[in-house]
């Protein structure tokens, strides 16, 4: 990430100092290396800088410091370190079943085909709820919570394929007859979170 | 071939060029300083006002461009 950073910040100031020079001394596009070099400065740098800069920013918008910035996820927040692994994104955060830094987006992106999309346009519209609309006083997720995000990482896991309760549901867990969460309905809890002790991780 | 001379009068492509410049870099600018950043709203200012700056800039270079 912070090679990236550094790489469109060189990129940048590149662009910035070519576009001087042709600012500066506009008589050079007169010349045929003039025009390419006004070409360079004012729209391939620019453009690639550009390309470069939101492919880092998409990246960091999967973070979970991301996701949590936002006032009103709060309670989601703490909810990964609820001091019971009863609960599913608890059990996830804090056993590192998922990658902490990108909790959120790990489990609520979508795993069909454009799924990531989907949830970049969301999260534009997530923004735009929140710094210039109003947010609902209960969020619900746009639509049932699928088991083909679940399965994405158990589906074929001696864990999950051998464990009490799975063995004869594997084909409607599959097909989505039944839900994951049917059993594993201990999820966020948003709404009781003050009720919970936190999770005090230890200092290595 | 072009003869350049000092005190000529800038050609219209010199001012649009300037015009797109004024408007690239300081929007590089905003783009490369929002990467400083993990915060949403320095997405939303790397979206407005940096991209809408390098875009437009770019569009009006493209335009210099073609009309010289």
């Amino acid at each position: 990430m912070a090679v990236m950073a550094i790489a469109v910040t060189a990129l940048v100031v590149l662009a910035i100092a070519l576009i001087a020079v042709v600012a500066l001394r506009p008589n050079l596009t007169a010349a045929k290396g003039g025009k390419a070099l006004a070409f360079l400065a004012f729209f391939l740098l620019p453009v690639l800088g550009s390309i470069f800069a939101l492919e880092a920013h998409i990246e960091r918008s999967k973070s979970t410091e991301f996701c949590l910035s936002c006032h009103i996820m709060e309670p989601y927040g703490k909810s990964l370190r609820i001091d019971s692994t009863d609960f599913v994104p608890a059990a996830h955060f804090q056993n590192r079943r998922i990658p902490r830094d990108q909790a959120c987006y790990t489990c609520h992106t979508n795993y069909a085909m454009f799924g990531g999309i989907k949830a970049k346009v969301r999260g534009l519209r997530h923004l735009y709820i929140n710094y210039l609309g109003t947010a609902p006083a209960k969020i619900e997720l746009y639509e049932p919570f699928q088991n083909r995000e679940c399965l994405h990482c158990h589906a074929g896991a001696r864990g999950y394929v051998e464990s009490e309760g799975h063995e004869d549901q594997l084909e409607d867990l599959a097909t989505e007859k039944t839900s994951c969460l049917e059993c594993h309905s201990d999820v966020h809890d948003a709404a009781n979170i003050a009720t919970h002790a936190q999770w005090k991780e230890p200092k290595p | 071939m072009t003869t350049l001379e000092a005190g000529a009068a800038p050609r219209p492509i010199d001012r649009r060029l300037r015009r797109a410049a004024l408007l690239i870099a300081p929007g590089l600018a905003i783009q490369a300083a929002t990467l400083a950043s993990s915060h949403p709203l320095a997405f939303i200012a790397f979206l407005f006002p940096g991209g809408l700056l390098v875009a437009a800039g770019i569009v009006l270079f493209l335009w210099a461009i073609a009309s010289a």
